[in-house]
């Protein structure tokens, strides 16, 4: 049988479609559900988020005492892809070799990890900052005493 | 004497209910970017003061030392005339405010409402009406595609939307008895008429959003489309005049809305003011929601709902309530 146009059926039809009111409520609880939520954000400077244990943030240069665990072997700097590291070596009198100079260009490196890799005295190691800015580019070149302590470059805000 | 201390008494309650409104204003900035945040699950300003609570007095501070510029070819009068009818036009409409019952300073009944004048709501449309002219002139003086468009769209959406919004108060006037609002509020003591009306509180509702250009509504401004509408030119001061006229607006549609249909001050336990300010903040709230929720719709779209929806259903509402009145006394 046909279905007349205002027959009982298609006026229940017509009820159980979405009409205009129903999906204007719904949209209005679906917002609300989001406002009881807790925002994922993560307040940036003042909060930050963890990384992994083995993050390749800036370098750190270790220390063994007050000497520096490196030998001035050279190796990391001719591993280097990009060529970030520079390094002259320099003897002590009773024949212990130091570097003199240990420079990266924070800007040039790429950081694969074979500088870490390669270090046959485990003297570099990455450390897990990885937020370092400046106005200045000669700023990213760090001297061997700026390495031992990378967790001064962590961005402070402002 | 007894003029003297009354005159007084006005002068100050009215200075302090500027100074209040305007913090209002000030402060439903805030509340709506913090609001708007918290239903896109982000959190709005956070960095000025706790929670960003300063960040109302940095913009204000901020727009005080903008550059204030003026088109070269804008009609420099009108322009400058435009944020000020929309600012005065917005912040008038306080003055009708009834923000709580009769209270005793000085040995004398003072009602806390700053013009109880009879003819409040007649008031209140002709205000609106002056305050949609700040954004026709505005727009029109601005001499910019963008924002005559933006003026155009105010004046049909103020002409299509102010006479449902009319007739459903012209049933809440038939319901109360009078036109003022304390009396209204006084009418609503046992009973609200979101009980007797809820018709109309729906339509009032829907109109007032149109009445304050917010977003379901908001053509006038329309970012996506006219960047930003009638004030595209506004720079400093001036903008920031349509801003707090524009949040006013928010606060007295409010505060009407509570007036008419949630029965003012009234409620138990906490002093009336109290009851007023949790009310307008009430539905604040749910304007900030709704802003958060709906799309905006197309101009046409808007226009047809307006005249072929609201407007037979404004009249159907009080045609019933007024067969049913006469029926009743």
């Amino acid at each position: 049988m046909k279905k007349g146009y205002y027959s009982i059926e298609s006026i229940r039809e017509g009820l159980r479609k979405p009409g205009y009111v129903t999906p204007l409520l719904k949209g209005l609880r679906y917002t609300f559900k989001m406002f009881c939520t807790k925002p994922p954000t993560i307040q940036y400077p003042t909060e930050r988020r963890e990384v992994h244990k083995r993050w390749r943030g800036i370098h750190r240069l270790l220390k063994d005492g007050d000497k520096f665990k490196c030998v001035g072997c050279g190796l990391c700097a001719a591993v280097c892809p990009p060529k970030a590291i520079k390094i002259v070596t320099a003897e002590t009198e009773t024949g212990e070799r130091y570097p003199e100079k240990f420079e990266i260009d924070e800007l040039r490196c790429i950081f694969c990890g074979y500088c870490v890799e390669v270090c046959p005295k485990d003297a570099i190691e990455y450390s897990q900052v990885y937020d370092f800015v400046d106005y200045d580019k000669e700023k990213f070149k760090l001297q061997k005493d700026d390495l031992v302590n990378p967790e001064q470059y962590i961005f402070q805000g402002k | 004497m007894d003029f003297l201390i009354d005159t007084g008494i006005t002068v100050i309650m009215s200075i302090a209910a500027f100074f209040v409104v305007l913090l209002i204003v000030a402060y439903s900035t805030w509340l709506e970017r913090k609001l708007l945040g918290d239903f896109q699950l982000r959190y709005g300003p956070m960095r000025a003061g706790f929670h960003g609570l300063w960040q109302p007095i940095a913009d204000g501070l901020k727009s005080f030392f903008k550059e204030d510029v003026i088109p070269e070819r804008a009609d420099k009068v009108v322009f400058i005339l435009a944020p000020m009818i929309s600012f005065i036009a917005a912040f008038g409409v306080v003055a009708i405010l009834p923000f709580g019952d009769k209270i005793t300073i000085f040995g004398r009944e003072v009602k806390l409402i700053l013009a109880d004048i009879d003819i409040s709501v007649l008031y209140l449309f002709a205000l609106a009406a002056i305050g949609s002219y700040g954004c026709v002139l505005g727009g029109y003086a601005s001499y910019n595609k963008y924002s005559l468009v933006g003026a155009l769209r105010a004046s049909a959406l103020m002409i299509s939307y102010e006479l449902p919004f009319a007739l459903t108060i012209i049933a809440i006037i038939l319901v109360s008895g009078t036109m003022s609002f304390s009396g209204i509020v006084e009418a609503q003591t046992g009973m609200w008429n979101i009980v007797k009306q809820p018709v109309a509180f729906v339509l009032a509702i829907i109109c007032s959003l149109a009445e304050i250009n917010r977003t379901p509504f908001d053509m006038p401004e329309t970012e996506s489309e006219l960047a930003c509408g009638f004030n595209v030119e506004y720079s400093s001061m001036k903008f920031s005049m349509f801003f707090m006229a524009e949040y006013c607006h928010l606060f007295t549609i409010s505060a009407i809305i509570t007036t008419l249909f949630l029965g003012g001050w009234h409620g138990p336990f906490l002093p009336g003011p109290v009851w007023f300010f949790l009310k307008s903040l009430a539905l604040m709230y749910f304007f900030i929601w709704e802003r958060a929720t709906y799309p905006r719709l197309r101009i046409d779209q808007i226009l047809r709902f307006g005249w072929k929806f609201l407007m037979p259903v404004a009249l159907a509402n009080l045609v019933v309530t007024a067969v049913v009145l006469s029926f009743i006394r």
